[in-house]
């Protein structure tokens, strides 16, 4: 086990910009491949060993840029092995990188982008009716120190089990954290609600009257699988057209 | 006012972080809408309007989920220019507040549709950066994949920079005169815009949060904040 602290930092510092040079092609590649790059040399890999496996890294590789983390730290182990002569071959290591990669990709998706972002925007919008201030650091820490944690350990954990840390890791806990945030989202949402409605200006019935209204069209429409941008603009011409009409209905 | 001061600059380079925080790096929260806006907010001195464009824009946004590289709409940068264009617009016109920001959301919308479509541009340069990325690989100059893979940050700031700088100043030439010839009446009249805008946002929060298994947790919540309204009305 060659690989330091140092390393492990160094290797989710570059995690943060796997996706600098995202393409359709190989999605996530050429990030992935700089991740892996100063262990890489630090190993003492020859020419020709670097250009085998940047190349064979260069193919395609595709997960949650927040768990990749995982996979570089098992890789690091898998190289660190290969160089010193007792690891797997090269297309075996291409073959674990894909498939756990792509067991990564979807829990990952469910925990950081369809959980954890709306939960951490609602907190921040509670926040919001103390400080703006507070609105921002809440929404920040309340996101980033779990996917912070999660890179960290991902490459700790990854590098000191390296193929086996797909026998020795259940995944699926990313899918139970996303269901149990859903559920703290379901619980504050109408808290939140009420939070934004006695911080609003307004406290008209008609108020109230418009935004279940808008609400319910925007449901509608959004269960019929209209865009997010056609419902807001339907809505926004609406609003225009009220005002349009009582702005004319006074004047007259 | 002149074209140039110091609070564009300064969102200029808040426009390149969105960017970067966006497509090409990090993933802080930096650039979603109720950071992104609040902070234009804090830049050109008017934090409530800037929160209150990146709340209205940011809970109807939710619903899109950025994954697989699937196609969205870029909200993040186009809800920053909605609210660059609602502050600066607001600077020349303190008197219609619900029209300055009618013309940010609305701007925010369109052009976070707009730059969606965009960032295939982007994505062609990323294709460039890979393809020399290969033939480094090839001449064994393994230190150019660094550098251009840090390119690909670099074209994402500059992407992100040099689009708001353009269309802030672009849009507001553009709406001055259209919110100069608007009479205050027509402000007073779009007062149902804060209220369709959250009833919009909370409808995606309910399609997000709210499932056959998760109803419980929704009642109990709701059963909270009555309660809590209750002791409120009270004492």
């Amino acid at each position: 086990m060659s690989a330091t602290a140092f390393d492990m930092v160094r290797a989710v510092h570059r995690s943060f910009y796997i996706q600098a040079t995202f393409t359709y092609e190989r999605m996530l590649a050429l990030g992935y491949t700089v991740c892996l790059l100063p262990f890489l040399r630090k190993l003492g890999a020859s020419d020709s060993e670097m250009h085998d496996i940047l190349k064979n890294n260069l193919k395609y590789f595709n997960t949650n840029p927040f768990l990749s983390t995982w996979v570089l730290g098992a890789e690091m182990n898998l190289q660190e092995q290969r160089l010193t002569g007792e690891g797997p071959r090269l297309e075996q290591v291409e073959r674990f990188r894909k498939r756990i990669s792509q067991a990564l990709a979807g829990p990952g998706d469910n925990l950081f982008w369809a959980a954890l972002r709306p939960v951490s925007v609602l907190l921040g919008v509670m926040a919001s009716c103390i400080s703006p201030v507070a609105a921002l650091v809440t929404t920040f820490v309340t996101f980033n120190m779990p996917s912070f944690y999660v890179r960290l350990s991902g490459v700790i954990f990854g590098y000191r089990h390296g193929l086996n840390v797909v026998t020795v890791t259940n995944f699926d806990q990313y899918n139970r954290a996303a269901r149990i945030l859903v559920k703290v989202g379901a619980f504050i949402l109408v808290p939140a609600a009420v939070l934004m409605k006695t911080q609003s200006q307004t406290h008209e019935w008609t108020a109230v009257i418009a935004v279940l209204l808008a609400g319910g069209i925007m449901y509608f429409l959004l269960r019929k699988g209209w865009s997010v941008t056609l419902n807001l603009l339907i809505l926004l011409v609406g609003v225009a057209l009220y005002a349009s009409f009582v702005a004319a209905f006074s004047a007259f | 006012m002149t074209i140039f001061d110091n609070e564009l600059i300064w969102f200029c380079v808040l426009g390149g972080v969105v960017s970067v925080d966006t497509e090409a790096a990090w993933q802080t929260m930096l650039s979603q809408p109720l950071i992104g806006c609040t902070l234009a907010g804090f830049i050109f001195g008017n934090v409530a309007l800037g929160l209150s464009v990146g709340i209205l824009l940011q809970l109807p946004y939710l619903m899109e989920v950025p994954v697989g590289g699937c196609e969205v709409t870029f909200s993040s940068l186009g809800a920053l220019i909605g609210a660059g264009v609602a502050l600066r617009l607001h600077e020349q016109f303190p008197e219609k507040q619900q029209v300055v920001l009618f013309a940010g959301l609305l701007t925010g919308i369109i052009f976070s549709w707009l730059l969606g479509k965009l960032w295939r541009l982007s994505l062609d340069v990323n294709s460039y950066f890979v393809r020399a990325a290969r033939t480094a690989i090839d001449d064994y100059r393994f230190n150019m994949l660094s550098f251009l893979h840090g390119a690909g940050v670099i074209k994402s700031f500059l992407f992100g920079a040099g689009l708001v700088l353009v269309l802030s100043i672009g849009l507001e030439t553009v709406l001055r005169p259209v919110i100069h010839s608007l009479s205050v009446g027509v402000d007073g009249s779009l007062w149902l815009l804060r209220p369709v805008m959250i009833g919009a946002g909370l409808a995606t929060l309910i399609r997000i949060f709210v499932k056959k298994k998760t109803l419980p947790f929704a009642v109990a919540g709701a059963g909270l904040a009555t309660l809590a309204l209750i002791v409120r009305t009270v004492t």
